[in-house]
């Protein structure tokens, strides 16, 4: 029998309720209610966000990365998991704590 | 500057009545209308932070049982009083006030106040030029443009007519954060802006001058229309500020659009450290403004004579944000990752 080692369990992340945002035109202009902190998404990060907020999937976002950055499916993995520690460490994204 | 809610009832329905979130959250849970002892503390607010003039609003502050004791109460202080009404005023609070000098007393009218839920009809507009021509030089008219064609001329008529003040109080009908009146959707506000610019004209051969309330931004004139404004003397500006709303509850609102959302405590506060909070609140929002376009605009960044614009009023502005309650699973890396990714769901 094979083992499957995960040495981090997966990982929920959620948008907190003082976490507001609207299109500009040449952004995504998210507010933090909390900081009083305003953050100016552009380019890519900006699309990331969209996507991410009209509700596509992990493996979906992967793809459009993929596809909009001429990049690898590993690379685009990366550069997503990066995008969300980048947004968990400004407060954006929060993670849900797992219990157990 | 800051106004008193004196009375959370008012007996008409406007369309785009802005304090309905603000009435509608006092109904059945509070005194209808302020109390002597809690007016005489308002006063004693408006002293220590030097403001000399008792603004009062509603809902409908005439209607309240004790208005003529209320208003005399603010004149035997030295506060001069400005009275927000929409005209149709009964006969003993007008008699408080024609008897007051008119170097104490203004009432700002409101000129398409109505019962209907749409335009004053016919008795209406009648009995609130009876009002007016009583109040005579007492009276400054004021106007709600909530649809992109309105009328201005019966004003002028009525202020020749009647001895008004010389102006006219313009507002944009405004949204309600989280509520759902009528009001003026941006795309229309250049459209209004031709008007407003010609009327200006007309309305400096009569000697009347227009005053802009809060919410106008730059953008909805062109260059020349703007010029046209500044020749007939038009006080044109890009406000919005906190007002500072004093609720009977003793909340200061920065306007009753922001019920709810953008308030704070009076306490033992003076109006100007009130309003600082108030700012530091909303500050992370001025970056926006009504239209997608305002965070890059020169006229907002830099400011154009006769002022930056403000981009706006900040309910318009912060309806344009959105929450999403969004729960996004990332699934646990695997090993020597670099990753593949586990499962490619299918593309909606």
């Amino acid at each position: 029998m094979k083992t499957m080692i995960t040495p981090n369990p997966p990982q929920t992340y959620f948008c907190p309720p003082h976490i507001r945002w609207a299109y500009d035109a040449a952004c995504i202009l998210v507010v933090n209610e909390q900081t009083r902190q305003a953050h100016m998404l552009v380019a890519e990060e900006a699309a990331i966000w969209d996507w991410l907020m009209l509700g596509y999937s992990y493996a979906q976002l992967i793809q459009f990365i993929a596809a909009s950055s001429d990049l690898p499916t590993v690379q685009a993995e990366n550069h997503l998991r990066q995008q969300l520690q980048t947004w968990q460490e400004s407060g954006l994204l929060q993670k849900v704590a797992h219990h157990g | 500057m800051a106004n008193l809610a004196i009375s959370n009832v008012c007996n008409l329905n406007c369309p785009y009545c802005f304090a309905a979130a603000y009435m509608s959250q006092t109904i059945g849970t509070a005194r209808p209308f302020i109390t002597i002892e809690a007016f005489t503390q308002r006063l004693d607010f408006l002293e220590r932070s030097h403001i000399s003039q008792v603004r009062l609003i509603g809902g409908e502050p005439t209607l309240h049982p004790q208005f003529t004791t209320l208003v005399q109460l603010a004149r035997q202080r030295g506060f001069t009083v400005l009275v927000f009404t929409h005209g149709l005023v009964r006969a003993r609070p007008l008699t408080c006030l024609t008897t007051l000098s008119p170097d104490d007393c203004m009432v700002l009218v409101n000129m398409n106040a109505t019962r209907s839920g749409s335009v004053p009809d016919a008795a209406e507009t009648a009995q609130r030029e009876a009002v007016i021509r009583q109040l005579g030089s007492r009276a400054l008219l004021g106007f709600n443009i909530y649809r992109p064609q309105f009328n201005l001329e019966p004003l002028l008529a009525l202020i020749q007519k009647a001895n008004c003040h010389p102006a006219i109080r313009l507002g944009l009908a405004q949204p309600i954060l989280d509520g759902a009146n009528v009001y003026l959707h941006p795309k229309q506000y250049p459209a209004v802006g031709r008007q407003l610019a010609q009327f200006a004209r007309r309305a400096a051969a009569d000697g009347v001058r227009l005053e802009f309330d809060c919410g106008f931004v730059r953008c909805m004139f062109s260059d020349e229309e703007l010029a046209l404004l500044q020749e007939a003397g038009a006080d044109v500006a890009w406000r919005c500020n906190p007002i500072l709303d004093i609720s009977l509850d003793e909340r200061a609102i920065h306007c009753f659009p922001l019920t709810g959302r953008v308030e704070t405590a009076v306490a033992a506060q003076d109006a100007p450290t009130l309003r600082q909070q108030l700012i530091v609140q909303t500050q992370v929002y001025r970056r926006a403004g009504i239209y997608r376009e305002c965070s890059f605009c020169p006229h907002k960044r830099q400011g154009t004579p006769p002022g930056a614009c403000t981009g706006g009023c900040l309910a318009q502005t912060m309806r344009r944000f959105r929450h999403q309650n969004l729960r996004f699973v990332l699934p646990a890396p695997t090993v020597g990752q670099g990753c593949q990714p586990a499962l490619l769901g299918e593309i909606r």
